[in-house]
């Protein structure tokens, strides 16, 4: 009997033909949406500063759709490679500038170049978006100081280039402020060439309304949920070092949606997955059974 | 019982059947944290006997006692509880009691502006608003638009209490059944009353209306103001209504309360009135029911008033009245009501009689090789305490003498955080200096690792190698990168503290005395303004400056003090336990850092060796810090026998460098040389000879002794 063959369904994108191709739902907090649009007309680079799962990313997304759509609009095309793509590097403390940059492979008795993503993003001009930029050692993200300033270029030293960055190309980082201190902070140098978007959790009817959009769960479940976030971040600084996030409440929110009781689900999502400390737990979970019958 | 059920754990002691009551301290830690999630705010317990009506109002005291809870809320809590056959439900008890008192504060009762509209009820405030409608507060000018503020202030708090549980219920709806529970507690309770008057029985009864479990007091002369009352009260009980809405609301079932006389309730009128008859009538005229709101003004108007029978200068109208009776929305049938006596108290509510409760020491007993033959009987250890016993070395008889010494480790109790807060502002340059000190440290040191299939850059040697193999035929490895990776800075430390009494004594005592005239040729203010600092005070800002400093470097640290009395009583004192994060909660505990007794030094440091041993960092430090030599109750053969004690210590610091600990010594003792060099051996001390710079030099040597 013939083998079928298997049908994936996952999606592979070369990096920089990575197009946000449908509106990403979100709903802006302040100004945010206003600030960013300014800075992409000017090309001036952006950093987001929040909480971890307090929407960054997908503001990011949100924002590459737009700034796509105007794109799209300038050129009066409605292709899909007309729009901007989003390139994400995640960063990380093993993260180096070949990495970034590109490195030489050896092939047969030689060697090739190959872009790293930086580069992949200059030269298409796309979002390129540096997630958790304090996680990469400083050393590194010094080579996006002449692409975070008027130069807006790459220098390639081992292959002696200098790139010229694509019109469209605009440098994006993150960070948690939550995680500053001393070791993990970004040099002067690099946080003064950025604007700086400072993201919050949101208040608690918006974000009851992203909860019950996202998991797809009634008003009432969804607001309960908010109101838990609410009260656990009555405890940030004292009693936990890193608060609930609008992400982990979805996940509860997702979890009762698929038959999980309300405070099993708040346990596993929102109790143990922020703290280790016993008693703090146990707080918690006298705030979930108050919350949720 | 469900709510809490699945999540609150009974002790072993229960399924043992021995206890089911709860003391308060053994969940005061569980209670604080949900309270400050629920409010936001630090919440200060004021364990001790109180009354239901002391707890439900306790907002209110606090509010009428000029000390609203801006920063702290205090509730009032009973120190133990024992009324109900389970330990769950004792607990959902205090939580309900808790949750109903720091919900005044969720739910804005103390916010309450006399100008902001009603937002259910058509606003009467301002037609009775006359010339007394004036105040300082808005509460007072409130009150003051009433003939008798104080009904008035009475029947506000019950009304804004029935908003609060409403609003407590419909937010927290897991806590629905305790909730209830805990108000037919109160029912019950007042069901026990004697002598209460039919009008303070109506505004007892106001928030059992609200559960519906009517008429603890039967007295039909009570059913209709009730009912009239019950139209009102259903208009409040909505998730909008604010405190002003309640105020509006209490005008109306103030109008109601005067209505109903102010004879005393029928002998036997109480729905369980014949038994247990307490408390008695001044607990719920008098001061404990409710304080009053202790405006001057107040109080004169009520003096003037109860001394001349005057009327206020702004009654209500009678418009007024009439528009508040048009507002009576139908009256349910009383048959209905008179059927329905204590239908709300389950069996389960009912108080049952004491329990006895007693913690048990033994489960916490982590070594079971005391001798009691051998032993100092110690004293039962506290709820909160922890025992350990260790051996003592006899340096006379070279040997161990087995579990010698009982450790009694707690955790400090929590003061403020104002001395912590207060170093950190008077220290600020120098935290700046250890900061910058500190940050110099590597925090991770490189090295370069070879034979990669990916890295940084190729490795010469290891490119050449390849190729010579290529061209001899063999498969290359790919294997020629370099790498440099991170070794991670991973220190645990533990900084013991002296608690002795000695710590008690002045730094400046041997300062001469300046006669008062010889002042003034000197900075006098400087002088007299100079505080008397102890050792201890000196202790406990290095310990601030310490903690600031190693939070940036992110090690893990512990903070412990001791003292003690005798080899059985060792105390043995967390501040901050390794891997505890870092908080408030421990800025307070550094604020009750104090002198104890004696200086048991061997004992405290096998116990934090102990603790260190369970930490897997790959460099340990022990950081000993005190005044003096050791000294203790008969630590040796007398209670003069300093050799003893000495070598005690240096053994116990020696068995720390045995388990890969490195010690340290720091003394402020001048005459610490003489000793230290026999007691520490080839073991690290200093000496400070200006116990000024101890602030300075601890975190300074840390920083040596970390690298």
């Amino acid at each position: 009997m013939p083998l079928k063959a298997k049908r994936h369904d996952y999606k592979s994108h070369i990096i920089e033909e990575y197009y946000i191709t449908e509106e990403p739902f979100y709903l802006p907090l302040k100004d945010e949406v206003a600030l960013f649009e300014a800075a992409y007309a000017e090309r001036i680079p952006v950093l987001l500063k929040g909480p971890t799962g307090c929407g960054k990313t997908r503001f990011l997304e949100y924002m590459t759709y737009r700034m796509s759509q105007k794109e799209r609009k300038r050129k009066g095309s409605s292709g899909q490679r007309d729009g901007i793509p989003l390139i994400t590097i995640a960063c990380h403390e093993d993260l180096t500038a070949s990495d970034l940059v590109g490195k030489y492979l050896l092939e047969g008795d030689t060697t090739r170049w190959v872009d790293g993503p930086l580069t992949r993003a200059v030269k298409s001009g796309g979002i390129c978006y540096l997630d958790e930029v304090v996680e990469a050692r400083k050393d590194t993200i010094v080579l996006i100081h002449p692409l975070a300033d008027h130069r807006r270029s790459l220098y390639i030293e081992k292959k002696g280039e200098m790139l010229e960055a694509s019109n469209s190309f605009i440098l994006v980082i993150s960070y948690n402020p939550g995680y500053q201190s001393i070791l993990k902070n970004l040099k002067h140098s690099t946080r003064q060439r950025f604007i700086a978007i400072e993201f919050t959790h949101p208040p608690r009817s918006i974000e009851a309304r992203i909860i019950a959009h996202e998991a797809d769960v009634d008003e009432d479940t969804a607001g309960r949920l908010a109101q838990l976030g609410e009260k656990i971040r009555n405890l940030k600084e004292q009693d936990l070092s890193e608060v609930i996030s609008t992400r982990l409440l979805i996940y509860a929110a997702r979890m009762i949606r698929q038959g999980i009781p309300a405070r099993r689900a708040c346990e596993v999502a929102a109790v143990w997955s922020i703290t280790d400390d016993a008693e703090v737990q146990k707080s918690l979970k006298e705030v979930v059974t108050a919350i949720f019958e | 019982m469900s709510g809490a059920n699945d999540q609150i754990k009974q002790p072993e002691q229960e399924t043992a059947g021995s206890y089911h009551g709860i003391e308060f301290a053994s969940v005061e830690p569980l209670l604080q944290v949900y309270c400050r999630a629920l409010t936001g705010k630090e919440v200060d317990f004021a364990p001790g006997k109180g009354s239901h009506t002391s707890l439900r109002n306790a907002w209110w005291n606090q509010l009428a006692s000029g000390n609203p809870p801006d920063g702290h809320i205090k509730v009032l809590i009973p120190a133990s509880f024992m009324e109900y056959a389970s330990y769950v439900d004792n607990f959902c008890w205090y939580k309900a009691v808790v949750t109903q008192q720091v919900a005044h504060s969720e739910f804005n009762s103390f916010d309450f502006d006399f100008d902001k509209e009603s937002t259910i009820f058509e606003d009467l405030r301002y037609q009775l608003k006359g010339e007394t409608g004036h105040g300082s507060s808005p509460f007072e000018k409130y009150f003051a638009i009433f003939d008798d503020p104080r009904l008035a202030m009475q029947v506000f708090v019950a009304v804004e209490n029935v908003r609060i549980n409403y609003l407590v219920k419909h937010h927290y709806p897991g806590l629905k059944q305790g909730y209830r529970r805990m108000q037919e507690y109160n029912l019950l309770a007042l069901a026990r009353v004697s002598g209460i008057t039919l009008r303070r029985a109506f505004i007892e009864l106001l928030e059992g209306l609200e559960i519906d479990a009517i008429l603890a007091i039967d007295e039909e002369a009570l059913y209709e103001p009730l009912n009239t009352a019950k139209d009102v009260l259903d208009l409040l009980c909505t998730s909008s209504a604010a405190v002003e809405d309640s105020a509006e609301a209490a005008i109306r079932i103030y109008q109601i309360a005067l209505t109903v006389p102010k004879k005393a309730l029928a002998s036997g009128s109480g729905g369980y009135g014949s038994e247990n008859r307490e408390p008695n009538i001044s607990d719920l005229e008098g001061q404990e029911f409710m304080g009053n709101f202790q405006t001057d003004k107040i109080k004169l108007d009520m003096e003037i008033k109860a001394n001349t029978g005057q009327k206020s200068s702004m009654p209500m109208s009678a418009e007024d009245m009439e528009k508040l009776a048009n507002q009576k929305i139908g009256i349910t049938d009383i048959k209905d009501v008179k059927s329905l006596p204590g239908s709300g108290l389950s069996a389960a509510s009912i108080p049952r009689g004491v329990h006895v409760y007693q913690f048990s020491h033994d489960k916490y007993t982590q070594v079971d090789r005391y001798r009691p033959e051998d032993a100092v009987k110690p004293s039962p250890a506290e709820a909160d305490e922890r025992l350990s016993y260790y051996d003592e070395w006899d340096f006379r008889e070279n040997r161990y003498i087995s579990s010698w010494c009982c450790v009694r480790e707690k955790v400090l109790g929590e003061g403020n955080s104002y001395f912590y807060d207060k170093t950190l502002e008077n220290r600020r340059s120098l935290m700046a200096e250890i900061k910058r000190q500190f940050e110099r440290l590597p925090a991770e040191m490189l090295y370069k690792a070879k034979n990669l299939d990916d890295g940084d850059e190729f490795d010469l040697d290891l490119v050449i190698g390849e190729l010579i193999d290529k061209r001899a035929g063999h498969t290359p490895t790919g294997k020629v990168y370099t790498k440099k990776k991170k070794i991670q800075r991973d220190v645990a430390v533990a900084f013991l503290l002296d608690m002795s009494g000695s710590t008690a004594d002045l730094i400046n005592k041997n300062r001469p005395t300046m006669q008062y005239e010889e002042s003034f040729k000197y900075d006098f203010m400087k002088f007299v303004m100079q505080p008397r600092r102890r050792i201890i005070d000196l202790e406990k800002e290095s310990i601030v400056l310490l903690c600031q400093a190693i939070e940036t470097l992110g090690d893990n640290y512990g903070i412990y003090g001791f003292s003690g009395h005798g080899r059985a009583n060792v105390q043995f004192l967390v501040i901050k336990d390794l891997n505890e994060s870092f908080g408030e909660r421990i800025k307070r505990r550094v604020d009750q850092i104090a002198p104890i007794h004696g200086t048991r030094m061997g004992p405290a440091i096998r116990h934090t060796i102990a603790r260190l041993d369970a930490c897997g960092s790959s460099l340990k430090l022990l950081f000993l810090v005190s005044d003096g030599y050791p000294q203790d109750s008969l630590y040796g053969y007398d209670d003069d026998d300093k050799e003893y004690a000495i070598h005690d210590t240096k053994m116990a610091l020696m068995e720390a460098s045995q388990k890969n600990i490195t010690p340290f010594c720091l003394t402020v003792d001048s005459a610490g040389n003489d000793y230290l060099r026999t007691m520490c051996d080839d073991i690290g001390y200093e000496v400070l000879d200006d116990i000024e710079t101890l602030p300075h030099r601890l975190p300074m040597l840390y920083k040596k002794l970390s690298m």
